[in-house]
């Protein structure tokens, strides 16, 4: 009976264009519902997973206070987390984390007093020990003594500026004393850069400061300042990505700071690969003010990434060195970027000059003006700077060397020999100076030195492929021939594309075939 | 049988139930597509069946996998009669897709003449909408010389990560054996671009010298000799942009539009490498005496270097003194031992010195054919 009611083959067949029915549809998915549960396990199982493994090990802590904390978190409730998680590191947490600090070990363990005794010590023997003062901010903080603890991260502050913690407590302590528009400006400047800070208190005064908002029916200044906290948490665990997302909208629609709010915006989108999404909330925090160097600078990162926007930016780099023209960061950019993808030394050596001005005894300026010069083929200037330099550190192999590669443009061979001798004088196994001295002698035509010094930097440890064929031109010029073959066959095999060896590599086989033939 | 073993003889079953037709039409359908983004056509119509054949590759490849499982249902089985009816579609429009793109591939491929190059303006892009859906994208074009009308590309991978729509590009065209045109590239108008970066920043060396390789590996020759020029006034001391425009005119045989600037690379840096570029693009340009003067002032700079002595060589060859020219290849010799070239050219200049003998001997001279009259 079955089979009678079962359609013959004949009848199922349909023409190739035919659609499948609703029927066929429903008939596939009963006949293979058990392979659809399991495919539905499986993706459950692995969205799960997924989320688990995004977030940071520090939210998973293998205590009870631990696992309260991690509920709190995931219930939204970060004030609570916060101090679960502090309650955690108090009773035994606080081995994972302890440094050679011993005053924040003892802040770890929750010995305030002790704490606040061993950084003040510190302090007295090192007065600019950031983590000493951090550690006397933090004491003051759970103390609830907002001032005091706001004057030492200051403190930090100033001492580093680019240190994480220091500027996120700093917007903590700003946080809590209602100074809203300063705590974003330091949150702002504490995630400029890519690191997220290694206290892990710092972490957890962000987390409960960013609860504490929260709960406390914010309004558009604080939903900005929140916006930046999710920002923060965000790093650690995607998900606080749609908060900070609608914290920034919030910010938006209350009209505070909407710059800042776009800039998170862009910077989440960023986040997920997005850069072109990004792009026009860059754009919006700069049409709502053009005096915020971050935008710019986000903005000129995204033209970057699109590989050879040049013009574009150049334009944003201009505008954040212009918003913030004593802001090191912007003004580094810019001059790396005038530099290094225009190749307009001029105006990249007005803007290091005028840093220059600023801190004249910065050797990194100094070398950064030095080597302008040299790009500008300005080598008696260049010399100059090295020399300054060579002041303040006289004991600078790399200065020696860039003094000696300006020396041989201006064909002051014996001096430039001379400089680079001086560098080894000072280390022997710089390969740098060997093959600098290399360049020199082959320049007077000093072919077995050359080749001995160029050989010596080779065996140090020079992995430079130039120097490589700058070598291989040296067996020719010596008409060592069958070197000079195996020289050039190992540059082109790691470097195909080597001018000078492509350059000789047809005469040096041409010399080896006449002298085969010759044989 | 444990899971191992089971694991095994499945993956047996499933290779052995990649059948050789399936495998052809895959490897047909790549070699396909790959063609397509060789020569790439242009217009709207190709991008409405694109999609289809994407979806229909996808499909292959899923039948691929799937049929295997297939083999083992009954005949009426619902999965297995849309197996069927889907391999049948794929097949047809797996072949149409190959031949179209094999025609359209040897139209561009059997083209010899050199590529056009057109401006244009990337009016939108179409890869945003449909990167998930399919793996290709492409941009509208919008040929500056005909601005009214717009037509769709393909982009490769490389000028995704190069472009990002709304910018001016270049477009590399093969006008194709049948006339039907192709792209073969299309890249950042760095003419354009070189164009407003210099106005905001005349000092930029990089940015200058792009843009006057860019224009004068462009035919755009008018544009680039302008831009080469006023970098030089703004700039005088930088003479290696110099060497680059005149280079490249060079190579382009543009010998007389190269002089200019090889000439002032060796007035702002004398070198004996300056000078041999100089003085062969005079000789180029049919200014043979004054390139055998550059090449001999060049000579007391670096006495040992052959180069100088080899290019006298030809010059004086091309002059038509031979006998000078053997003396300057034999010179090279001296210092190039090995250089087939300068003993051919030697032995060259002897057949011709024999050859003008013979020429003078046997052509009588006005006088005596006067006399004779």
């Amino acid at each position: 009976m079955d089979a009678l009611r079962r359609p013959s083959p004949s009848q199922t067949t349909e023409h190739w264009w035919t659609l499948p029915s609703r029927e066929e549809i429903y008939l596939i998915a009963i006949k293979y519902r058990r392979i659809l549960f399991g495919l539905l396990v499986a993706l459950l199982f692995v969205f799960v997973q997924g989320r688990l493994n995004t977030m940071d090990q520090r939210l998973f802590q293998p205590s009870t206070d631990g696992v309260r904390g991690l509920i709190h978190y995931e219930r939204g409730n970060y004030s609570n987390a916060a101090l679960a998680y502090r309650s955690d590191l108090r009773r035994g947490g606080w081995r994972k984390w302890r440094n050679g600090d011993e005053a924040y070990n003892a802040l770890l363990q929750g010995n305030l007093a002790e704490a606040a005794r061993l950084a003040d010590l510190q302090l007295t023997k090192q007065p600019d020990d950031v983590e000493a003062w951090l550690t006397r901010g933090e004491v003051a903080l759970e103390d609830g003594d907002l001032r005091r603890a706001s004057d030492s991260f200051e403190q930090a502050a100033a001492l580093d500026d680019k240190h994480f913690d220091a500027l996120l407590l700093s917007a903590v302590a700003h946080s809590r004393s209602g100074n809203i528009n300063q705590a974003i400006n330091r949150m702002r400047q504490a995630l400029r850069y890519d690191y997220a800070g290694q206290r892990i208190t710092a972490f957890l005064w962000g987390l409960q400061t960013a609860g504490e908002l929260r709960q406390d029916s914010p309004d558009g200044l604080r939903w900005c300042l929140l916006a930046h906290y999710y920002r923060y948490l965000r790093i650690f665990d995607p998900s606080n990505a749609p908060w900070a997302k609608e914290a920034a909208m919030k910010a938006i629609n209350a009209g505070s700071r909407i710059d800042d709010a776009y800039i998170t915006l862009g910077i989440l989108e960023e986040k997920t690969g997005d850069d072109e999404a990004a792009l026009p909330y860059f754009l919006k925090a700069i049409e709502a003010n053009p005096r915020n160097p971050e935008a710019y600078r986000r903005a000129a990162n995204i033209y970057r990434h699109r590989g050879s926007d040049l013009l574009n930016e150049y334009t944003m780099w201009k505008g954040a060195y212009t918003a913030s023209p004593s802001d090191e960061l912007y003004r580094d950019r810019f001059g790396a970027f005038l530099s290094q993808r225009f190749g307009d030394y001029p105006q990249a050596l007005e803007l290091a000059r005028q840093a220059l001005n600023e801190e004249p005894r910065n050797t990194d300026l100094l070398g950064r003006v030095a080597n302008l010069y040299q790009r500008l083929g300005q080598h008696e200037e260049a010399i100059r700077f090295y020399r300054d330099i060579l002041a303040l550190q006289p004991r600078n192999p790399g200065v020696l060397d860039a003094i000696g590669y300006s020396l041989i443009y201006l064909e002051r061979y014996d001096d430039a020999v001379a400089s680079y001798q001086n560098a080894l004088a000072i280390n022997g196994n710089r390969p740098e100076s060997h093959s600098g001295l290399g360049a020199v002698y082959a320049r007077q035509r000093r072919y077995t030195d050359s080749i001995r010094e160029y050989e010596t930097a080779l065996q140090i440890g020079s992995d430079d492929i130039n120097i490589r064929a700058f070598l291989c031109n040296q067996y020719w010029a010596t008409n060592r021939y069958r070197d000079a073959d195996t020289c050039l066959k190992h540059v082109l095999r790691l470097d195909p594309y080597n001018k000078s060896a492509l350059q000789i590599y047809p005469y040096v086989t041409k010399s080896l075939e006449h002298g085969e033939h010759e044989r | 049988m444990n899971a191992r073993a089971r694991v095994r003889h499945k993956l047996k079953r499933f290779w052995g139930q990649l059948t050789f037709q399936y495998g052809i039409a895959a490897a047909a359908c790549g070699w396909a597509i790959w063609m397509q983004y060789q020569y790439r056509l242009q217009g709207s119509l190709i991008f409405l069946a694109l999609p289809v054949i994407g979806i229909v590759l996808l499909v292959l490849n899923v039948l691929m996998i799937v049929n295997q499982f297939a083999s083992s249902l009954p005949q009426w089985d619902p999965v297995r009669c849309l197996l069927k009816r889907m391999e049948v579609s794929a097949g047809l429009l797996v072949r149409l897709f190959v031949y179209s793109s094999l025609l359209w591939y040897a139209n561009g491929m059997l083209d010899n003449k050199p590529p056009v190059y057109r401006s244009a303006e990337i009016d939108s892009e179409g890869w945003k909408n449909t990167a998930s859906l399919a793996p290709y994208s492409w941009v509208t074009l919008r040929y500056r010389d005909n601005p009214e009308a717009t037509t769709m590309v393909l982009i490769t991978w490389e000028e995704r990560r190069t472009l990002w729509g709304a910018q001016p590009v270049s477009v590399t065209l093969k006008n194709g054996l049948l006339g039907i045109p192709a792209i073969t590239a299309i890249e950042q108008d760095w003419g354009w671009f070189g164009n407003e970066i210099l106005k905001l920043a005349p000092t930029a060396t990089m940015i200058a010298q792009r843009k006057i390789d860019f224009d004068l590996t462009h035919d755009r020759w008018g544009e680039g000799i302008d831009a080469a020029r006023r970098y030089l006034e703004l700039n005088p001391k930088v003479w290696e942009t110099a060497i680059l425009a005149g280079d490249l005119l060079f190579q382009a045989s543009r010998y007389h539009d190269s002089l200019p600037f090889l000439e002032y690379a060796m007035k702002q840096r004398p070198t004996y490498e300056n000078m041999q570029r100089y003085g062969l693009s005079l000789n180029w340009a049919s200014q043979s005496p004054r390139a055998s003067e550059v090449f001999k002032a060049s000579i007391p700079l670096d006495p040992n270097n052959w180069q100088a002595y080899y290019h006298l060589g030809y010059v004086y060859g091309d002059m038509g003194q031979y006998e000078e020219a053997i003396g300057y290849f034999e010179e090279t010799l001296k210092r190039q031992p090995s250089s087939l070239e300068a003993k051919a050219m030697i032995a060259k200049h002897r057949q011709d010195i024999a050859t003008r003998d013979s020429q003078t001997r046997s052509k009588p001279t006005k006088v005596s054919s006067f006399n004779t009259r």
